[in-house]
């Protein structure tokens, strides 16, 4: 069976967007704290996730709901009642990190197909394992912090699908394992489902370029004609003692992975998945229209050297790197 | 309740020093420093356990010697099958451990410490690790007092122990920056990590104090200091301070720290004292409060 | 600009219908309903500002550079604007490249971001034209040059 292109929706018409152009499966979460991209605007209301469910049945795709920030102590109803609306939503999974929303999916919705986010950083076969002994999941969401090799090695030792990462934002630091955002705004992806939140970042214009600020701390600074990126912590541009500025931890760079498509295939991922629910249609129809037709291609064992330049113009800084599955990215 | 006493712990060491001066460092700490427990073992970087190994067996030994209870620590990021191995050896011990991956719960029954490394944000979720045998929490340190509280009110039986000292450990990464920055592989990374006995310090653009750099973690420029009022500490069932060693003397902060949770000084003059220690970078407290981890320390 | 005030009435039309119409679309705004958005297209010779977007909106042509307080102002070739307003272009792309410049409040543009995104309108609809008569925006848009474009000039 050919690998399941899971993509992202932001909103119901980014996710008709996502699955009209070849989506297999969309994962989306509900317009409040208890997912991982809470942006202002973004996201889907109970009635929306319903409706969103019974439109992408129609069409023979998956809905998957994304439940995968960690509950603030004193309301953890808030997480269980977001498991609660996926499942009467008829969704056909939660993507969940949190202890305490997998024991109420696994205890409340026995029925309903557990996923483990790639916040709950689960790397290795034993922690694999110990979320599918406690909490039943089917599927495990890859760390961006292995290489196919490894992926391939782990798939040996577990009994459970995995899905991988293969195009989109790029997390350099293990995910679900980073505070770096809440160090300089107070708010990250585990506290408050959204890293470097807009309302602490600004762009100014200083001397004729660019600068990006997050909470005033200067994270970058382009020149007129350079390609700009987020400003995201990992993605800065930082001074060691005595030295320039230089992108220590990662460029302004994007995920694509669409050459390793067929390696992850024969390492044994049963998905791959697409980053970007803050992104929108015109995005999401892109990237999933070119990467079904590479899993097609690849299908009938054609080529598909052609199809991976064809998203460089959607990529952070205009430049793509297929990360932590390549070693030398260490 | 105001009358029980606040321990005092001294976390793993998250750096990359010489086994000759981890020897020393505990060997004066079991001899001189006000602590009720201490926590050994490789969190950051298998690749450094193994040089560490016998130095950390002697400290053990002396630490015992000198009434410290000592807790083995179990790595946080788990990268191939050497770093499995060694969890799986720490899973296998009877005595209590701090699980830093839950890929140590896999295969174990006996007790353990959940460290601030994993992800555990309330009550409910505490309370699927004490019933797996979890014995005591240290807070991921995003979480304010409330939060903390929270938790404890939550989960009552659960020992409450706040990382109270010390430079924040931020971040995990599959990559090492330290290799990075001095244009290695990290797989051939010469241990270059252990130049920089508090981390490699990083600056902004404009030159502002930001970030320390440690291997594949990245920690804060700022120490952290929970120097809120015992009665505040209290309340959110906290029941020991985490010291997190640091190149300043470990000794005296230990000491301040025990005057603090003894009553005898207040929170702003622990500050005080511990500024006169050289702390490696400025204090900082924002979490506590639920704000930014960077707000500067302050009472 | 002697036409300018028609002009307005328009805009500000336009904008409350698609209120009228879908008044979920602004719910997404949130605390950004209230906000001052400038559209502010670098090869046109005015700037749209429109306060408030959501309920009473309000769409008032006002000079490049206008110096009244705005929540957030996007800046970037007029096509490049109408694409993103419509969907069919990715706003991030054209930050990554330079082709828009956005000041202001990140908070209310990413909130004006992801409403428009859902919202799934058409520069007809925004203009409040038929709009099976203007099937392309570039179409849309071209007539939106040739009636208006004289008449604030």
């Amino acid at each position: 069976m050919p690998v399941e292109l899971v993509c992202p929706a932001g909103s119901p018409a980014m996710l008709r967007a996502a699955v009209e152009a070849g989506a297999d499966s969309v994962y989306c979460g509900l317009r409040d704290e208890t997912n991982a991209r809470n942006f202002p605007g973004l996201n889907f209301s109970p009635d929306e996730l319903a409706d969103a469910v019974g439109w992408a049945r129609g069409r023979g795709a998956k809905v998957l709901v994304a439940v995968n920030t960690f509950a603030r102590p004193g309301v953890t109803e808030r997480w269980r009642a977001a498991v609660d609306a996926a499942a009467d939503a008829g969704a056909h999974a939660v993507i969940a990190a949190d202890l305490a929303v997998l024991s109420h999916a696994a205890k409340q919705h026995p029925g309903l197909r557990l996923h483990l986010s790639v916040q709950a950083a689960a790397g290795s076969p034993e922690a694999i394992a110990f979320y599918q002994r406690e909490y039943g999941v089917k599927r495990v969401v890859l760390p961006r912090v292995l290489s196919v090799e490894e992926i391939a090695a782990l798939m040996r030792e577990v009994g459970v699908e995995t899905e991988a990462f293969v195009f989109g934002g790029l997390c350099v630091m293990a995910e679900g394992r980073c505070a770096l955002s809440s160090y300089v705004t107070g708010r990250s992806p585990n506290l408050s489902g959204v890293c470097s939140p807009p309302e602490a970042v600004a762009f100014t214009e200083e001397g004729g370029r660019l600068v990006t600020r997050l909470a005033d701390f200067a994270m970058d600074r382009f020149g007129p004609d350079e390609s700009a990126g987020y400003p995201t912590l990992c993605k800065g541009r930082f001074a060691l003692e005595g030295e320039d500025p230089a992108y220590l931890f990662e460029d302004p760079v994007s995920l694509n992975a669409m050459a390793l498509l067929a390696a992850l295939d024969r390492a044994g991922v049963s998905a791959v998945k697409v980053e970007g629910r803050q992104r929108g249609k015109a995005y999401v129809a892109r990237v999933a229209g070119v990467f079904r037709q590479a899993i097609d291609a690849l299908a009938r064992g054609q080529s598909i050297d052609h199809l991976e330049p064809m998203l460089l113009d959607l990529a952070e800084g205009g430049r793509q790197t297929a990360g932590a599955y390549r070693k030398t990215w260490r | 309740m105001n009358d029980v006493r606040i321990g005092l712990t001294l976390g793993p060491l998250m750096f990359n020093w010489a086994p000759e001066r981890v020897a020393d460092f505990y060997a004066r700490i079991a001899d001189e420093a006000p602590v009720d427990r201490v926590y050994l073992g490789e969190v950051v970087c298998g690749k450094r356990s193994p040089l560490l190994e016998p130095a950390l067996a002697t400290a053990a030994e002396r630490l015992e010697r000198g009434g410290k209870q000592v807790v083995w620590s179990g790595l946080s990021i788990p990268a191939n099958r050497r770093d499995r191995r060694a969890i799986a050896g720490l899973s296998a011990a009877d005595e209590v451990i701090e699980v830093n991956d839950l890929s140590a719960l896999s295969a174990r029954s006996g007790p353990f410490v959940a460290g601030p490394l994993l992800n555990v944000y309330n009550e409910d979720a505490a309370r699927e690790l004490l019933m797996r045998g979890c014995v005591r929490l240290c807070p991921n340190i995003e979480l304010s007092l409330d939060a903390v509280g929270g938790i404890a009110r939550g989960c009552p039986e659960l020992e409450i122990e706040l990382f109270a000292f010390g430079r924040l450990p931020l971040a995990l990464s599959g990559r090492c920056y330290h290799a990075r920055v001095h244009g290695l592989h990290k797989d051939a990374c010469q241990f270059v990590c252990d130049r920089d006995p508090d981390g490699l310090a990083v600056q902004t653009l404009e030159g502002r104090d930001f970030l320390a750099v440690n291997g594949v973690q990245t920690l804060s420029h700022g120490a952290h200091v929970a120097a809120a009022p015992l009665t505040d500490l209290r309340a959110a069932g906290v029941g020991a301070l985490r010291l997190s060693p640091h190149s300043l003397d470990m000794v005296a902060v230990a000491r301040a720290f025990r005057n603090f949770a003894d009553g005898r000084v207040e929170p702003a003059a622990l500050l005080v004292a511990l500024r006169g220690l050289d702390p490696p970078g400025p204090l900082v407290a924002g979490y506590l409060h639920g704000q930014a981890g960077a707000a500067p320390a302050a009472v | 600009m002697a036409l300018r005030p028609p002009v307005e009435a328009v805009l500000t039309a336009a904008l409350r219908r698609v209120g009228r119409r879908r008044p979920d679309v602004f719910e997404r705004l949130g605390e950004a309903a209230d906000a001052a958005f400038v559209l502010q297209p670098t090869d046109f010779p005015v700037a749209f500002r429109l306060a408030p977007v959501a309920g009473s909106g309000r769409v008032k042509v006002v000079r490049r550079g206008d110096s009244q307080p705005f929540a957030a102002r996007i800046s970037g070739p007029l096509a490049t604007l109408v694409a993103m307003f419509d969907g069919s272009s990715d706003a991030d792309s054209a930050f990554f490249s330079r082709r828009i410049k956005v000041e202001g409040d990140t908070r209310a543009l990413v909130a004006l971001h992801n409403t428009l995104e859902a919202a799934e309108l058409t520069v007809a609809d925004i203009l409040g034209l038929p709009a099976a008569l203007h099937p392309s925006a570039n179409a849309a848009f071209a007539r939106l040059r040739r009636s208006f474009l004289p008449a604030i000039q």
